[in-house]
């Protein structure tokens, strides 16, 4: 059986964006992409857990990041040595040229708006289309 | 107590665990600090941009006294935080913030449980007093 893949989201806790990313992973892992994916504490990394590295090393892995700083893509990269398929918020708005973030109702951290979640379906829907192509690759 | 030694911001840190809800309630402490109990007195970063980030973000802990806001007992806040900034002032973890209050643990990883977040968030709040008064 393939391993799951490893997606992992920013830990964004300055503005709604991270927890735009947080939702969106949840969303494939939980109920899109559950047999395929699944998640992985990004503090695991920061704090160098060898197991949750070694699980990095064997598995594909995608990162989901909220801000330029890229943390979940540069802590894959740093501590397991991986190159992660990168999402990021911005990606997205340059991509979905409609979109303009001031006209959206984004929401807070804790409490996304309509705005914030139609971003978290998007994003969603971004990473199954690249999952599904890995997918086909493989086959 | 002499003004000029106590602290007005004190750093917390969560770990912000994504794989179990207890990294999700870790969140939502420090957002309840930082929007509603301490707003003023609260200082947060995030945890993976000790890695990612510059020297500038690596100093944090030596800015703020620290309080770590773990959600197991792999303690990765704690760990991160001291391996890459500096000692904390207090490590704290959510079972057993839960287990003192003689509370259970509520909510999803997807979805916290806001009573106790804001329960635990008080308790935290007490720490940052304490901290306060001891001058970091």
């Amino acid at each position: 059986m393939k391993k799951p893949v490893v997606i992992i989201p920013c830990s964004g806790i300055g503005k709604a964006y991270g927890t735009i990313c947080r939702e969106a992973v949840y969303e494939v892992v939980e109920r899109r992409r559950p047999d395929k994916a699944r998640t992985l504490c990004l503090g695991l990394l920061t704090k160098g857990d060898e197991e949750a590295i070694d699980l990095l090393k064997e598995s594909p892995c995608i990162s989901v990041d909220g801000c330029a700083k890229k943390c979940s893509y540069k802590n894959i990269e740093r501590m397991a040595e991986k190159t992660s398929i990168p999402f990021t918020i911005m990606d997205l708005f340059r991509k979905h040229r409609d979109l303009n973030p001031n006209d959206l109702d984004l929401g807070t951290v804790l409490h996304l708006g309509e705005g914030g979640k139609y971003l978290v379906h998007l994003l969603a829907d971004e990473i199954c289309h690249v999952m599904d192509r890995m997918g086909d690759k493989d086959e | 107590m002499n003004e000029k030694t106590t602290p007005k911001r004190i750093g917390v840190i969560a770990c912000c665990g994504e794989e179990i809800p207890e990294g999700t309630l870790t969140r939502a402490v420090v957002r309840i600090l930082m929007e509603e109990l301490k707003p003023e007195e609260t200082a947060t970063i995030c945890l993976p941009l000790f890695i990612a980030g510059d020297e500038q973000e690596r100093t944090f802990a030596q800015s703020f006294p620290t309080i770590t806001l773990d959600g197991c007992e792999k303690r990765c806040a704690q760990i991160g935080t001291e391996k890459y900034s500096h000692t904390v002032a207090w490590a704290l973890v959510i079972p057993d913030i839960i287990k003192a209050l003689h509370l259970d643990m509520k909510g999803t990883r997807e979805e916290f449980e806001p009573d106790l977040a804001r329960a635990v968030a008080e308790q935290v709040a007490r720490r940052i007093e304490e901290l306060q008064r001891k001058g970091g």
